[in-house]
């Protein structure tokens, strides 16, 4: 039968004479009833300075006992000693360890629960694409030019090879200004940037110009009378129509993916001469046929040509010694295919519930 | 520009399918919108560039089908006149004032004409068009029109006083009623087609009511012209009409179809009984006369990126209609836009193909370089959407009334035919929009919106128009106040290297005048008026700022100036004062960082500010948090102490009272 903590206790503080041990056998035993107890009461209790079990053995037990028998029983106590610190240490890193773990289990969150919101917002989805395709451009040589949105007559017409009285004029539904301000109209188209960038640098030269532009529509589904537009120009002393479409089909590719194809069909500009419109394959239906692409299997994407002789000689290049292309993008309508926006308005709207789906 | 398969087929052999001869023909540069089945027929829709009139007939489009498929093209040919008896031989005379703005002149008188409706095959023709059959000589016009092209008139000749034309400008004070029963007044600068006494019909754009074809009309004089484009394009416009006939002449008709026109109608109104009174009359003036361009071998190689067979381009310019062989070429009259080598290179390419050269993805030497001001751009881009405020785009357009409360200075530039009033002018003010904006999200349920915009102004400076660059922001939420949107503020300047301007609270009237700041021309912002606020049905707390980008790209991006932190622990004390209002925060941070400066002050800022019944009415407590340091050493308490007493001192010198 096991002796309880009391008993212990008093047992430890029964001096030395008292206890009667008549062999090494029997204090062997008596120590081992105390070791028989580890595991029970606490680290003060078996190792506490002044009544810990050990320091009252030490001093009833060892302290009076003849002679003969300290080795024995100093060897037995010291046993006893370790053996209870083994115990003790182990006993608070057991209880240090339960201490955290029942912290972490109070600090437990639900993870499945939806995050804070962050507070960065999106970029306007019509700027991340006209800086993708400024990044496209970039990468292959093009620097980057603007010029006014209130441009001369000369500059948005006449050097662009558009006379006054010419029908091209009248389909571009210029917005005029004035009263004082005749020889003006707001841009319409960034072509003017051409001819600015053209007076001012000799070829060979490569300039893209993203801007806004003007025309007298009204507001609809796929029109605003302000809107995005990017402009492209290569000059140099021999580029011809492969290098035109090179460059689209690049860009097509970067902008779509790989699997885009294009082809370049007949147009009309002022400006350009042989003129085309770039389609690429729909990347709704991969060019089977859908209702995004009026089951052609391609999408209208940018107007471009070979730059006119004409326009070079507004500027002072002589069309015998270079040539050069020019292309011209809506940047919302790259946005509306790229995203799948249906309502050109919608980028004008400043409606959060539609911007922050372009984070 | 409609037009019918079976018309085609009169005049050029189709073998393709209606799809893949609409796919053929886009792919030439004739883009072909839609192709529907109507009643047997196919009916072709083509949207047309400007540059080709003479793509405005079925002819046309024959024309281009066989250049492209190498079929044969039937000839247009009218019998010649027949002779008639002396007793009926009735010309009419004409004279032209102008003969530049009237090139050509071909007129022929029908007798015993019985006016009445078309046979069922050109009536059904024109309905499947989706034109309307008025009587069988507007309709015969009309026919040849879509036929080949030319537009001709048929006037009543009973009405036309003194038996004669004149085609000549219009007098001063003159009107005339056109078919469509408006009465037009004629300017000076009109071309018209009169008869002795007044005008008839506005030259190449539309006739005049009183001497149209009616059921009475027995004589008819049939005019077949060629006027000058511009001419007949300005005075469409003048008159805001726009007819098929100076659709044709505005961009330059045929003028060499003029007498074609005439003997075609002559000959189909013979079939109807009509009796071709005498010959035709044919006065030409000064028309464009196609010149030889020469055509290069190698310039076709140069631009196009490979040569084309001399054979192969021989081949399809024939087929346009060009005249010549090798290297000179003369283009047909119907051809306007072929006047340069450019233009002929531009035919070959098409009709050889545009997908039949190689596409190269050229080399380049050189630097790219981005717009001098992007990289800054992109930064304050960056800073405010990592802030929480979403990036917007609006229109340029602005209501004057709107811009005029917020940018009441500014001379705005006015658009002459806006599309409304609301876009009248280019705003010169980016507010307006942002509140629009703000409202929008507002009505629409989104919480606390925070919105930002890259744009510009536009105004009128000394008569000349400028564009500054702005960058507004606007913001409905309640996690905002006057600081809060002030460090939005001086976080965006922070970016540039832009002097330390002191903040004022001078502001405009549309901004609440006790919590709203200026930081020099760079930055206005604060709480929109609450009156404004209100009548913008907009919360009272709505806070707005525009910033001057055009003045900081100018300044540059912030320059980093590096200083090693302290290796040495700094001392931080606190100082509780009462001032009163008139003392600012400016004036005590001016005030500790005045020469002398305090030995080892390294920073002074406010800790809290309190303004309550226990501190009394126009005074305020400031706690001033100052920190002490050293790049030398570890500073003893002696010297904290010291320069501890000079800040007191000096606060005190601003009638602060220590408490």
């Amino acid at each position: 039968m096991a002796r309880s903590a009391e008993e212990l206790a008093a047992w430890a503080a029964t001096p030395w004479p008292q206890l009667g041990l008549r062999s090494e056998a029997e204090l062997a035993a008596a120590v081992g009833e105390f070791r028989a107890a580890l595991g029970s009461g606490s680290r003060e209790f078996w190792l506490g300075r002044k009544s810990g079990l050990l320091t009252l053995l030490n001093e009833h037990w060892l302290k009076p006992a003849p002679g003969e028998w300290k080795r024995a029983l100093g060897q037995q106590l010291n046993q006893l000693k370790r053996e209870a610190e083994a115990w003790a240490e182990q006993q608070q890193a057991a209880a240090q360890a339960e201490e955290v773990e029942n912290r972490l289990r109070a600090e437990r969150v639900d993870v499945t629960l939806p995050g804070s919101p962050a507070a960065a917002a999106a970029a306007h989805p019509i700027l991340q694409v006209r800086d993708e395709i400024v990044g496209i451009f970039l990468r292959l040589g093009y620097s980057v030019a603007d010029g006014p949105e209130i441009e001369t007559t000369y500059y948005n017409f006449e050097a662009l090879n558009i006379p006054e009285g010419h029908p091209a004029r009248e389909e571009q539904d210029t917005l005029y200004l004035g009263p004082d301000l005749e020889h003006y109209v707001l841009r319409t188209h960034t072509s003017p940037v051409q001819i600015r960038t053209m007076e001012k640098q000799a070829p060979p030269l490569r300039v893209i110009v993203p801007g806004k532009a003007y025309r007298r529509d009204a507001p609809d589904a796929t029109h605003s009378p302000n809107f995005h537009q990017l402009e492209g120009l290569a000059v140099d002393a021999e580029l011809h129509f492969g290098d035109l479409k090179g460059t689209l089909e690049h860009f097509a590719r970067e902008f779509f993916g790989s699997r885009a194809r294009t082809r370049l069909r007949p147009s009309y500009f002022q400006f350009t001469e042989p003129s085309a419109e770039l389609d690429v394959s729909c990347i709704f239906c991969q060019g089977r046929g859908c209702r995004t692409c009026k089951h052609s299997g391609w999408i209208e994407l940018l107007g471009c040509g070979m730059v006119d002789p004409a326009v070079f000689g507004f500027v002072g290049y002589d069309p015998e010694r270079v040539s050069g292309f020019a292309f011209g993008l809506g940047i919302e309508r790259m946005a509306m295919i790229r995203y799948g926006v249906e309502d050109m308005q919608r980028f004008y709207s400043g409606d959060l519930r539609f911007l922050e789906q372009f984070r | 520009m409609k037009v019918l398969l079976s018309w085609l087929r009169e005049y050029v052999p189709i073998t393709l399918a209606p799809q893949a001869l609409a796919a053929r023909l886009s792919l030439a540069g004739v883009a072909v919108e839609r192709v529907e089945a109507v009643g047997g027929d196919w009916l072709f829709d083509l949207d047309l560039t400007s540059n080709r009139p003479d793509l405005l007939s079925h002819y046309g489009i024959a024309r281009e089908i066989a250049a492209l498929t190498g079929e044969p093209l039937a000839k247009l040919e009218a019998p010649a006149l027949p002779a008639q008896p002396p007793s009926v031989t009735v010309t009419i005379p004409v004279t032209i004032e102008d003969e530049q703005a009237c090139g050509r002149y071909c007129a022929l008188v029908l007798e015993q004409v019985r006016v009445g409706d078309s046979p069922a095959a050109i009536a059904e023709r024109l309905q499947g068009l989706g034109h309307r059959a008025i009587n069988n000589i507007a309709d015969l016009t009309n026919h040849t029109l879509w036929a080949m092209g030319h537009p001709t008139h048929a006037f009543d000749a009973d009405r036309l006083q003194g038996g004669e034309i004149r085609v000549r400008w219009a007098r001063p004070g003159e009107a005339l009623v056109t078919l469509d029963a408006i009465e037009r007044k004629l300017d000076p600068k009109d071309l018209v087609i009169a008869d002795r006494e007044r005008p008839v019909a506005l030259a190449g754009v539309i006739g005049g009511l009183e001497t149209a074809i009616s059921a009475a009309t027995t004589r008819v004089v049939l005019e077949s012209a060629w006027f000058d484009p511009l001419t007949v394009r300005r005075t469409a416009r003048r008159h805001g009409l726009h007819t098929d006939a100076s659709h044709r002449f505005e961009r330059g008709a045929d003028p060499e179809a003029a007498p074609l026109a005439a003997r075609l109608i002559a000959a189909a109104a013979q079939a109807y009984g009509a009796v071709v009174a005498g010959g035709l009359t044919d006065q030409v003036g000064t028309l464009p006369r196609p010149q030889a361009i020469r055509l290069r071998p190698a310039a076709i190689a140069r631009l196009l990126g490979r040569s084309v067979p001399p054979e192969d381009c021989a081949r399809l310019l024939r087929a346009l209609g060009c005249d010549g062989e090798d290297e000179v070429w003369l283009p047909p009259s119907w051809r306007p836009d072929l006047s340069r080598e450019i233009d002929l290179i531009e035919e070959i390419a098409r009709l050889y193909g545009y997908d039949r050269f190689p596409a190269r993805l050229p080399g380049f030497q050189g630097v790219a370089a981005p717009l001098p001001e992007a990289g800054m751009r992109d930064r304050v881009r960056q800073q405010l959407r990592g802030r929480g405020f979403a990036e917007a785009v609006t229109v340029s357009f602005a209501a004057e009334s709107e811009c005029a409360r917020f940018a009441p200075q500014a001379a705005p530039v006015r658009v002459l035919n806006p599309l409304s009033a609301e876009a009248a002018i280019l705003r010169t003010s980016s507010l307006p929009a942002m509140l629009q904006l703000l409202r929008h999200n507002l009505h629409h349920g989104v919480g606390a919106p925070r919105l930002f915009e890259l744009g510009k102004l536009y105004r009128l400076e000394q008569g000349k128009p400028h564009e500054p660059a702005v960058l507004s922001l606007g913001a409905c939420d309640p996690g905002l106040d006057f600081l809060g949107l002030k460090g939005e503020v001086e976080a965006v300047l922070g970016l540039f290297e832009a002097p330390g301007l002191a903040c004022t609270a001078r502001v405009p009237g549309f901004l609440h005048p006790g919590r709203s700041g200026r930081i020099g021309e760079l930055a206005l912002f604060g709480q929109l008026h609450p009156e404004l606020a209100a009548e913008w049905k907009l919360p009272a707390e709505t806070w707005l700022a525009e910033l001057d980008l055009h003045r900081l790209y100018a300044a540059g991006p912030r320059r980093v100036c590096y200083t090693p932190p302290s290796r040495y622990p700094a001392s931080e004390r606190d100082f509780s004062f009462v001032f009163t209002d008139e003392v600012s925060w400016a004036r005590v941070s001016a005030a500790l960082h005045a020469a002398p400066p305090i030995a080892h002050l390294a920073a002074a800022s406010p800790a809290e500010v309190f303004r309550g019944a226990a501190i009394g009415e126009g005074h305020y407590s400031l706690l001033v948090r100052v920190r002490f340091q050293s790049q030398e050493r570890t500073l003893r308490d002696e010297e904290v102490q010291a320069a501890a007493d000079a800040v007191a001192a000096r606060l005190r010198a601003l009638g602060g009272k220590q408490r």
